[in-house]
């Protein structure tokens, strides 16, 4: 018998490697593929939520995108806002003494002056 | 004729074989695309994802920083509020105090008043206020009628009549001695009054 076998095995030769190699390729992409999907679905959903949680904070006006300078400026109408605290703390204050020695010296006079 | 039919079995395996080899490496290249989309798709995202991050602490803080301003802006409100109530207060004490002088120089006139001791250090024996106003205090007294300005009078009557004396200082929050009038600042307001007038005690006398 005359086969002619030097030809087939050097294919063969030729196209086992190939074969070998890609063997189970296919199926370990698909999962690689399927498990970033998977990823991706998760870090999808997880934008989802982040966008809900901003939604629920309400529209900020002019804050709403809020920038480096918006932040400034808020800190600087809170820096404000206390300064003026403490300045109105001190007038109520004084106004007070002033209601007091007036009512105080009031009384003095009419205790004084007046039956 | 076995020879043949061995090598046209192999040629036919071969392709079938090759066609099945080639559509399964086409399988892997639409494997492999779908890898690399996934793969976008999950780098897409997770920009996505970061930058949505730093929006929310951003807005998170805008809006923190937003309530704490409102919450100290409604409390400056409320000290306003109060120190208006106090300056109303004030004002209506003022009045009243105004109405009680009055009232005061009203009920001393026609008064007797047995000794009357000047600044000027002269006395007025069973003296009566006939008239008074800002400048002269007329006085009907056991020798006649005087006229004296009222910054000769004793210090008891001045601080009866209070002349130019503006209850609650009428500057709205000034707490200040002369602009309150009290008593222990009443003579150095007088003081003052009286250089300011170039006047001294024993000149000052008219009706002498």
């Amino acid at each position: 018998m005359n086969l002619p076998s030097k030809p087939f095995a050097l294919c063969a030769l030729l196209l086992l490697p190939g074969v070998l190699s890609s063997c189970g390729k296919k199926a370990q992409l698909e999962a690689e593929a399927a498990q970033m999907q998977e990823a991706a679905n998760e870090q999808n959903a997880l934008l989802k939520s982040l966008q809900a949680e901003s939604a629920a904070i309400g529209h900020l006006g002019q804050y709403n995108y809020p920038q480096q300078s918006h932040m400034d400026q808020l800190r600087t109408r809170i820096k404000q806002l206390r300064e003026e605290t403490v300045s109105l703390t001190a007038e109520k204050e004084h106004a007070i003494k002033d209601v007091e020695l007036l009512q105080h010296e009031l009384d003095d006079y009419r205790a004084r002056h007046l039956q | 004729m076995d020879a043949k039919i061995f090598v046209y079995g192999f040629c036919l395996f071969a392709i079938i074989a090759g066609t099945g080899f080639w559509r399964y490496t086409m399988g892997i290249d639409e494997a492999e695309k779908e890898m690399l989309l996934a793969r976008s798709q999950i780098t897409t995202v997770e920009g996505s994802v970061k930058e949505t991050k730093g929006w929310l602490t951003a807005r998170k803080e805008a809006s923190a920083l937003i309530a704490a301003a409102n919450v100290i802006e409604a409390d400056n409100q409320i000290i306003k509020d109060a120190i208006k109530q106090l300056q109303d207060k004030r004002t209506d004490l003022s009045k009243v105090f105004a109405s009680a002088i009055s009232r005061a120089r009203n009920e001393i006139q026609g008064v007797l008043l047995p000794e009357v001791t000047l600044t000027t250090g002269v006395r007025l024996r069973n003296a009566k206020i006939q008239s008074l106003d800002e400048n002269i205090t007329v006085f009907q007294h056991s020798e006649g009628v005087t006229k004296v300005p009222t910054a000769n009078l004793p210090a008891d009557l001045q601080d009866r009549l209070r002349y130019g004396f503006t209850p609650g200082g009428g500057g709205g929050s000034s707490t200040g001695p002369a602009s309150t009038g009290s008593s222990s600042s009443l003579s150095t307001s007088f003081s003052d009054r009286l250089a300011s007038a170039g006047m001294n005690a024993p000149s000052a006398d008219t009706g002498f």
